[in-house]
């Protein structure tokens, strides 16, 4: 009978026992647990979780509960999905002091890598057709050059293949690929033309006139120009309808440039300001000042966190385009003509006739912890003045064009190492890009969704809320102007009193003024009390100074 | 068998309720409800339970034995009745037929029409009111009414005699005249007439003797069927049998000469429940004269029934005749489905976590899984099966590595504990019991004060560990400095405080604590005072040192000396201090040098330190700084006193060794703006006490390079206070913009600024009185600004690298874009931007509104008029987003295109705006998360798998 109860008694002690060491273990499992969560949360989370005890209704309470756990889970499970990229950016390293990452040439790193690899760096003389532009396709297969003196040709560069192969005879200022390698469009001297992978003139954008630079944005289908006139005009590719007509004001403008995180275009001016563009304004949305001198080119990371600008005045400025502020200031020997930022945040800058390349400029804005000192990288001082630079995506290479032809340079640690076939696949076939050109037309997004912040889709109208709020319970009182101004001032110039003085007629008696002369006369009231304690306190012959 | 336990109980009930019943009789209501009061009377289930069985199974009973002979039975019925009661009504008489089926009819009938007449709501007003009360208009009835009861009673008990509890009948007794009455009254309701009697009677006379005997031989059979007869229940029956032949005749006088008396006195509730039997009486008799005298109330004939009463007195006592009259119907029903609620309901509760659980459930799968299917499967542990494994089972037997039938060490020890635990004997084991269960307490009690003690660890304790963790910070620190790495400002101001404070603390010299110990003398005897007397003395000495300048060198053991000793204060007084110190300024010297060497100057303001003037006024500062750091290092390495380092800290005072002291100095003495001061370079000197000075720094480049904005301000002459306040607020930022700060060629270029300034004065209320006086003293004031902004720029420059191959362009830059007056237009544009987003004021004044218009109205009059104006709400300056960025303008119009991928109103469910933004924060497609991510954020909320999906068949949980 009394058996069970020492056992129970026993089981009772025997936990306390084992005790210390199984918390041990189950504290460290803990804390790795929670180092775990914390380093996804990092990288994968999406800000602060809300306070789920705040809820005070119990189901949105259960409902938010969850939905936090959902969130972790996700976090978690995209930490551990890491492991399912098997690539690694590898950047050049130097072994001491002395040595300099910027000193080593191509030849060298040519020598030191892969065949395949090294076939990919390489050269194309075109001296004739004058200073060439480039553009990469977005899965970086393809490669447009456009020559000043009108000599356009596309081609598969790893290849070598041509793909077309255009004279257009009349002075070309940009061209740029449109969503796919099977069209591009053209901005030549009067008008903006689109060809398709054959080099056949499909459109003429008339309304796109004298286009000096042309940006494509590829999930709006938003071909966009800056026009000598100071306009920027948004086309879209997928209806061929002009979306918006912009004027700058600001005169010709001297770089364009958008932001891939929220499809925002940077315009550069010759007063030294960047003016921030969404179709669905008509003035900008932010205008900043950001050189002495024009703008010379300007370049966006890819989170949209910094822009990259060089100027006339000889600068190369890094801003924090979260803050708008300026973070770096760097200075150039010659004006920088072209910027562009790699995915993984290496900033090219061709200035003259030589090119380098910055890394970790961004890191350090981040840390606060000073301006990098030297380039990562750098090429060029052949005589070859470079006109544009451009990253191809997913490789670890810098398309340089320049006024003698276009060079292809190897920057290890340029390009991100794991591709998302969903996004942009280098590998993709022919099926498969027709599929993506189906899939990415259905999820095309509207220019209306353009904004400063991205993330304003869905969010409350804080502003119709409010109204509505207000409709809602109408009989809420307005705020009491009496209430405000009660307290506020003394003497003379009180509130209350400048308020009887300005407000309303004397010969007005309403009810606010009665209130009003009311509280007036409670003050007034008050105050003499006050001073009545004040000159018994003082005595007889004291009381005058009573105050 | 119940009836006989009936018997045998009444007795007592009477004597318990005698006097309310007799009250009762004399219709009072107040004391039958006192009376009720007094005998505590359960009345809603018993009573349900009683009712429900005569309204249900009785009268099924009934017809059920119409159905069989109805012929035969209405003659017994009809005598039996009119035996009874000794009147009936023609109307019952005449529909013969009717009367077996509608006994039954008849009396919900009644039942139905009293309940109509009340209701419900009143039933529950009058409960126990609205019977008595009929009694009490009836009471003669009453002595007719009792034979009848046994009759009802008998029947009850005889369709549910098994299912009669006898504790049950109890209280039926004390209730049932009150029932019976309540039946009496709705019968006399309803039944307009009296019948006649006599022929009645003496059919009933037979009826009854035959409806005895049947009655009798059931009630054997029931005896015999039920075990648990009581003796005394046998024997009252034989009593009954006894007395049966002598009383019966009085009885039935009695009952005649009562009819006659009151002929419309009868019930036909309790005839319907009844069997027909001779006497009205079913079975064995209970019912005994006794019974009936209670309710008599005529006084003679209680005299003449004396004797009659003392023989029954002698005798046993007979049935008290008081069971309940079943409840009227509707009541009975809702009793009925009150109960059937409760029970429904416990089942459908069981139910309810389930049907909660499946409800929140995201997501259900059908078919749903058997909760006890998964459960069956338990591991147990393998049982070898082959050669083999019994073969390593065996070793591992053997070894003790795994227990034998794969029981474990501590199944096995309980075991054992168990099988002792048996052997031994009882005493032995509620001892062991009680030294585990003191075992256990105190266990308890020292985990309860360790808590205790964890909560407040002693001061000593503190101390210690305090001691010890400073001394970890020291090495570390220590450390640190020899990493090379500064420690914080905020450490050095925060060792400086402890320093203070220790200075100030109860361990000082002067403290009262000192004091106390000097004047008690209690060093003489208590150890801790002298020790920390000693302590005290040890410490001052080596402030005396530290004043002088001198290193003061303590041990590693200095700090278990003082964590040993009383001491509650830090031990700021380590050598560390002023090592830390002294490092600290040599490697400030050190930078300052190298930064000297460097010479080119670069920074955002570099080309500010380009302009001639700057570059002499540098080269003076170079000059004397270079000769405050010769003289800073020489006192540094050659161990000069610091006493005469001070001393010459207040004739100069550089860098941020001497800020404070300049601080100081610049409140004491009162300065006048016009004077030249040279050696103020401190702008913190300048900075707080001459208001005047900043605004001749700051308005005037402002004022002359906006040579737009003057003509403009004119025409904004409404809003130019607003504006000055702007221009304040921007004036220290424009300060150091190298760009503002005017060069001669500049100024020379200007084309009228003259002219713009003096409209500038006339508009700007506080510049005239300022600008005219300062015009002397302008250049003066320019060179001290600049001067003032180089020496912020020394100091922030710091930590900025070289760049000075880029310096000679600098010029170059500047005279390129001389003529651009970028900035100033960018300012104008941001003031225009500002307006434009501001507050607007809306003029809707009408001309001629309220006064004069047209021609011939003079200016004056014109200007009385009143004016009607509108603000219309816009972004104040301070609240714009870009109100502290000088060089950015920051659109704040509301994008109306966007506002329609928002949402207009928070959605239901949430509470605020934090928690439907949050809901929407992650993604759910598969280009943003897992694959598992999206499945399971994807996942519909039910889902149908194969299967037969069935009912649940019970709760889940």
């Amino acid at each position: 009978m009394k058996s069970p109860l020492s056992l129970h008694d026993q089981e009772d002690i025997r936990p306390k026992m084992a005790g210390p060491t199984s918390k041990m273990a189950v504290a460290t499992d803990d804390s790795a647990a929670k180092l775990r969560l914390q380093e996804a949360e990092q990288i994968y989370g999406r800000g602060q979780g809300v306070n789920a005890k705040s809820a005070r209704d119990k189901k949105l309470r259960a409902n938010l509960k969850r939905q936090e756990f959902k969130h972790k889970e996700a976090v978690l499970q995209a930490k551990d999905a890491e492991i399912l990229l098997e690539h690694t950016e590898g950047f050049l390293e130097p072994e001491g002091e002395l040595e300099k990452t910027y000193k080593v040439r191509q030849d060298e790193i040519q020598e030191s890598v892969g065949i395949e690899t090294a076939k990919k760096g390489f050269e194309l003389k075109l001296p004739d057709m004058g200073p060439y532009r480039m553009d990469y396709t977005r899965n970086g297969r393809d490669l447009l050059l456009a020559g000043r003196k009108g000599h356009v040709a596309t081609m598969d560069w790893r290849e070598g293949k041509l793909g077309c192969e255009l004279q257009l005879n009349e002075t070309v200022r940009d061209a740029r690929w449109l969503h796919n390698n099977q069209f591009f469009a053209v901005a030549q001297k009067k008008h903006t033309y689109i060809y398709d992978h054959q080099g056949t003139e499909l459109h003429c954008l008339s309304k796109h006139l004298e286009p000096l630079f042309l940006e494509f944005l590829p999930y709006h289908f938003l071909l966009a120009s800056a026009q000598m006139s100071g306009h920027l005009k948004y086309t879209d590719t997928s209806t061929g309808q002009i979306v918006a007509e912009l004027p700058t004001r600001l005169g010709k403008p001297t770089a364009l440039a958008q932001n891939p995180w929220n499809a925002i275009l940077h315009v550069g001016h010759q007063n030294g300001t960047v003016t921030l563009w969404s179709p669905n304004s008509q003035t900008p949305l932010v205008k900043a000042l950001v050189h002495q001198g024009p703008v010379r080119s300007m370049a966006m990371d890819r989170q949209g966190r910094y822009m990259v600008s060089t100027g006339q005045d000889q600068k190369m400025s890094v801003w924090d385009i979260r803050m708008y502020r300026e973070v770096h200031k760097y200075s150039c020997y010659q004006p920088g003509a072209s910027v562009s930022i790699s995915d993984r945040g290496l900033t090219a800058v061709g200035w003259g006739t030589q090119m380098s390349v910055w890394r970790g400029l961004f890191d350090a804005a981040a840390a606060d912890v000073g301006k990098v000192q030297s380039p990562y990288m750098a090429w060029g001082g052949d005589g070859q003045r470079i006109e544009n630079v451009r990253w191809c995506p997913y490789e670890d290479i810098l398309g340089v064009g320049h006024d003698q032809g276009f060079a292809s340079v190897i920057v290890p640690g340029a390009g991100e190492p794991n591709f998302d076939s969903l996004e942009a696949n280098p590998y993709e076939n022919v099926r498969q890009r027709q599929e993506q050109e189906v899939h990415s037309l259905l999820t095309k997004l509207q220019p209306d969704m353009i904004s400063l912040d991205p993330n304003v889709i869905g969010k409350l109208d804080t502003v119709s809320d409010q109204k509505y709020q207000q409709q809602r319970n109408p009989d809420q009182k307005p705020e009491d102007t009496m209430d405000k101004i009660k307290n506020r001032g003394r003497g003379r110039n009180s509130a209350l009193r400048k308020y009887l003085r300005k407000k309303g007629g004397k010969n007005v008696i309403d009810e606010k003024r009665l209130k009003a002369e009311t509280l007036r006369k409670e003050h007034a009231a008050r105050h003499k009390e006050k001073l009545k304690a004040e000159r018994n306190d003082l005595g007889p012959a004291l009381s005058r100074f009573a105050k | 068998m119940p009836r006989s336990q009936t018997q045998q109980r009444n007795p007592k009930d009477r004597s318990a309720q005698k006097p309310p019943q007799k009250r009762k009789n004399g219709r009072s209501l107040n004391a039958l409800s006192i009376a009720e009061k007094q005998i505590p009377t359960r009345l809603g289930v018993r009573r349900s339970r009683l009712g429900a069985y005569d309204d249900g199974s009785s009268r099924k009973r009934n017809t059920g034995g119409d159905d069989e002979d109805e012929e035969e039975e209405t003659p017994h019925y009809k005598r039996r009745r009119t035996e009874d009661t000794g009147s009936l009504d023609g109307g019952s008489d005449s529909e013969g037929h009717e009367w077996t089926l509608g006994q039954v009819n008849s009396d919900d009938d009644s039942e139905l029409d009293s309940d109509e007449a009340l209701g419900e709501s009143d039933e529950e007003r009058f409960e126990g009111f609205t019977f008595r009360a009929s009694k009490s208009k009836n009471p003669p009835k009453k002595a007719a009414a009792k034979p009848k009861k046994p009759v009802e009673i008998n029947l009850d008990e005889d369709v549910e005699e098994s299912e009669e509890s006898d504790g049950e009948d109890y209280d039926e007794d004390e209730d049932d005249d009150l029932g019976e009455d309540a039946v009496d009254l709705t019968t006399a309701w309803d039944m307009n007439a009296a019948a006649d009697e006599e022929e009645a009677m003496e059919a009933a006379k037979k009826s009854k003797r035959a409806a005895r005997d049947d009655s009798d031989e059931d009630s054997g059979s029931e005896a015999d069927s039920e075990s648990d007869a009581s003796e005394d229940g046998l024997s009252a029956s034989d009593d009954d049998d006894e007395a049966d032949p002598h009383q019966l005749s009085k009885l039935q006088d009695f009952v005649q000469s009562m009819d006659t008396g009151k002929p419309t006195k009868r019930t036909q509730k309790s005839q319907e429940q009844a069997k027909p039997s001779e006497y009205g009486l079913t079975s064995s008799n209970k019912l005994t004269v006794a019974d009936l005298l209670p309710s008599i109330t005529d006084t003679r004939l209680k005299n003449s029934l004396k004797h009659i009463d003392s023989v029954v007195q002698s005798s046993k006592a007979g049935i008290p005749g008081k069971l309940d009259a079943p409840l009227a119907k509707r009541q009975q029903d809702r009793l009925d489905r009150t109960a059937a609620y409760e029970k429904s309901k416990e089942t459908l509760n069981r139910w309810l976590e389930t049907v909660k659980a499946n409800r929140r459930a995201e997501h259900l799968s059908f078919p749903l899984r058997d909760p006890d299917a998964e459960q069956s499967h338990r591991l147990e542990a393998a049982k070898p099966q082959t050669d083999l494994e019994s073969a390593i089972q065996n070793i591992l037997v053997e070894s003790g590595l795994v227990e034998a039938e794969g029981k474990s060490a501590e199944d096995q020890i309980q075991e054992m504990e168990e099988l002792q635990a048996r052997n031994v004997p009882l005493e032995e084991i509620q001892a062991r019991r009680a030294e585990l269960r003191k075992r256990r307490d105190l266990l308890f009690r020292e985990e309860v004060r360790a808590k205790r003690i964890k909560k407040i660890k002693s001061k000593s304790y503190r101390r210690v560990h305090r001691k010890e963790r400073e001394k970890m910070e020291q090495q570390e620190r220590q450390a640190l400095m020899e990493a090379g790495v500064d420690p914080d400002e905020m450490d050095q101001e925060k060792s400086e405080r402890q320093r203070a404070e220790a200075r100030m603390g109860s361990k000082h010299r002067d403290s009262k604590w000192a004091k106390g110990l000097k004047q008690t003398g209690r060093t003489a005897w208590d150890e801790d005072a002298r020790n920390s007397q000693a302590d005290l003395a040890q410490r001052e000495d080596e402030l005396r040192k530290r004043i002088e300048g001198k290193r003061v060198s303590t041990g590693e053991d200095d700090y278990l000396g003082s964590s040993s000793s009383e001491s509650e204060d830090e031990d700021p007084w380590n050598e560390e201090g002023s090592d830390v110190e002294r490092q600290k300024i040599q490697k400030k010297l050190s930078a300052l040098e190298s930064n000297d060497n460097s010479g080119a100057v670069k920074g955002p303001h570099a080309d500010l330190f380009e302009m001639k003037f700057m570059k002499n006024a540098d080269a003076a500062r170079k000059e004397q700084n270079d000769a405050e750091l010769r003289k800073l290092n020489r006192e540094l390495h050659g161990g000069e006193s610091e006493s005469e380092a001070e001393s010459e800290v207040g004739r100069r005072k550089f860098g941020q060794s001497a800020k404070p002291e300049t601080k100081s100095r610049a409140n004491q003495v009162p300065k006048n703006e016009f004077e030249e001061k040279l050696d103020s370079d401190d702008e913190d000197a300048q900075a707080p006490g001459s208001d005047d000075d900043m605004n001749i720094v700051t308005d005037r480049p402002a004022k002359q390079q906006s040579g737009a904005r003057a003509d403009k301000s004119t025409t904004q002459s409404r809003k130019s206070s607003n504006q000055r306040k702007a221009a304040e607020e921007e004036a220290p930022v424009e300060e150091e913009n190298p760009w503002l700060v005017q060069t001669e060629r500049t100024n020379r270029r200007r084309t009228g600024p003259d002219a713009q300034e003096s409209i500038d004065i006339s508009l700007d209320a506080s510049q005239p009185e300022v600008t005219p006086a300062k015009t002397q003293s302008k250049k003066q004031q320019k060179a001290k600004a600049a001067l003032a902004k180089k020496q912020f720029d020394e100091d922030g420059s710091d930590d900025e690298d070289n760049v000075p191959v880029l310096l000679k362009n600098h010029d170059l830059v500047k005279r390129a874009f001389a003529g651009d007056e970028v900035t100033q237009d960018f300012d104008q544009d941001k003031m225009d931007t500002i307006e434009d987003e501001g507050d607007q004021v809306i003029d809707n004044t009408l001309q001629g509104w309220g006064s004069w218009a047209g021609e011939g109205v003079s200016k004056k009059q014109q200007k009385r008029q009143k004016r009607d104006l509108t603000t219309v709400a816009g972004v104040k300056p301070q609240q714009r987003k870009d109100a502290k960025l000088d060089r950015v303008i920051i659109n704040q119009k509301r994008i109306q295109k966007n506002k329609k991928y928002m949402a207009t109103q928070l959605p239901h469910q949430f509470e605020s705006k934090q928690q439907y933004e949050r809901s929407l924060r992650m993604p759910l497609g598969p280009e943003w998360s897992t694959k598992e991510t999206f499945q399971s954020g994807t996942k519909p909320r039910v889902m149908v798998k194969q299967g037969i999906i069935k009912p649940m068949e019970k709760p889940m949980m």
